[in-house]
């Protein structure tokens, strides 16, 4: 959905109180954002719920929501602080950043495996599986859910730089992997 | 030349980070490296469209939502929100099949007044008429009395039975 589209919807739910467009909100973002939720805590199942809050809090701002810039990326950001409050809860951590989180902490960003084209492009999704997490959700932010370098650093908390290394850490490695099967 | 710079240059084009002149550079690079020039095109994808599964699962998210935003909300707040979704579907669905309904019923109910009203006056032979800004009390055959308000008419029949006592008004 286009930044164009996604003002409409909000301009809708914000002055007209629109539910179709509030519904089109929610089932577009839903994928992206339980997955994207899911990966920080590790469950997807959890993510719905986190993702459901987020999704009343949207409607309860009422004409406030028209006044978002950046809705999708404003989305992310919501769900990643009910991400980090919900495993401050659990593990009595205080988290603010994606630095906060251990290096070797079991991601759950996955690909359903059975929509993909053909055997190449489940290569390319095995490599990103098994990615380091935050090298795997850099990557995912900035390739799947098309926000650029500012906006994922804004996003995960952490520097551009950081965010730069990571994605070309992924890139490097999604091409070890591939490189094996291009001969 | 540097794969280190390569894999650099790749990435800041695969986040739309790249410049002009690194885009040139990069062209160059994958000119050069037969393998570069794969990895760019593999790494290059098109991700997939969500799929129906993933279409389904998230309407089913929604309805779910729906119930608790019903249960997390004050009761005013979703008063507010367009009844639809408060009604159970097949209400929904049935809604312009009211619609027919109810015309067909202004309608039939007009044709009846229409015929009814023919006879009614020859039936009720009494007629009370009010004029604007008049009102009347009336005595019916049975002793009963009526007010009638202003601008308004009342038929009655001289054979009021103590069965039914039917009277007409407008």
């Amino acid at each position: 959905m286009v930044q164009a589209d996604i003002i409409k919807l909000q301009n809708a739910i914000a002055i007209n109180r629109d539910e179709a467009a509030y519904r089109q909100l929610f089932i577009n973002f839903h994928q992206p954002l339980i997955k994207f939720g899911g990966a920080i805590i590790q469950s997807e199942e959890a993510a719905e719920d986190l993702y459901s809050e987020v999704m009343i809090k949207i409607w309860l701002m009422e004409e406030s929501l028209a006044k978002i810039e950046n809705l999708k990326q404003y989305l992310y950001t919501l769900i990643r602080n009910a991400a980090f409050n919900e495993l401050k809860a659990r593990k009595k951590i205080v988290i603010s950043s994606l630095d906060d989180l251990p290096d070797d902490y079991n991601s759950t960003y996955s690909v359903e495996d059975c929509f993909l084209k053909d055997e190449f492009d489940k290569k390319i999704n095995d490599a990103i599986k098994s990615l380091p997490p935050k090298c795997g959700l850099v990557y995912r932010l900035i390739r799947e859910d098309g926000f650029n370098y500012r906006q994922t650093s804004e996003i995960l908390g952490i520097s551009v730089n950081t965010i730069e290394g990571h994605m070309t850490l992924a890139i490097k490695k999604i091409s070890d992997t591939l490189r094996k099967y291009l001969h | 030349m540097s794969e280190k710079l390569f894999f650099q240059l790749l990435s800041r084009q695969l986040a739309g980070e790249a410049t002009s002149g690194e885009l040139k550079k990069l062209k160059q690079l994958t000119e050069e490296n037969s393998e570069w020039d794969k990895l760019y095109h593999e790494l290059n994808y098109n991700k997939a469209n969500t799929t129906e599964d993933e279409q389904v699962k998230s309407e089913q998210a929604y309805m779910l939502h729906m119930l608790k935003m019903q249960l997390v909300l004050p009761k005013k707040e979703v008063e507010i929100e367009n009844s639809v979704i408060r009604l159970p579907f097949y209400i929904k669905y049935m809604r312009p099949l009211i619609g027919v309904a109810a015309s067909l019923l202004i309608i039939g109910s007009t044709v009846a007044y229409v015929f009814l009203a023919n006879n009614h006056e020859k039936e009720f032979s009494n007629l009370i008429a009010t004029k604007e800004g008049s009102k009347t009390n009336i005595k019916l055959p049975d002793g009963t009395t009526v007010w009638v308000n202003s601008d308004s008419k009342i038929w009655y029949a001289d054979n009021f039975n103590s069965k039914t006592r039917e009277v007409w008004l407008s």
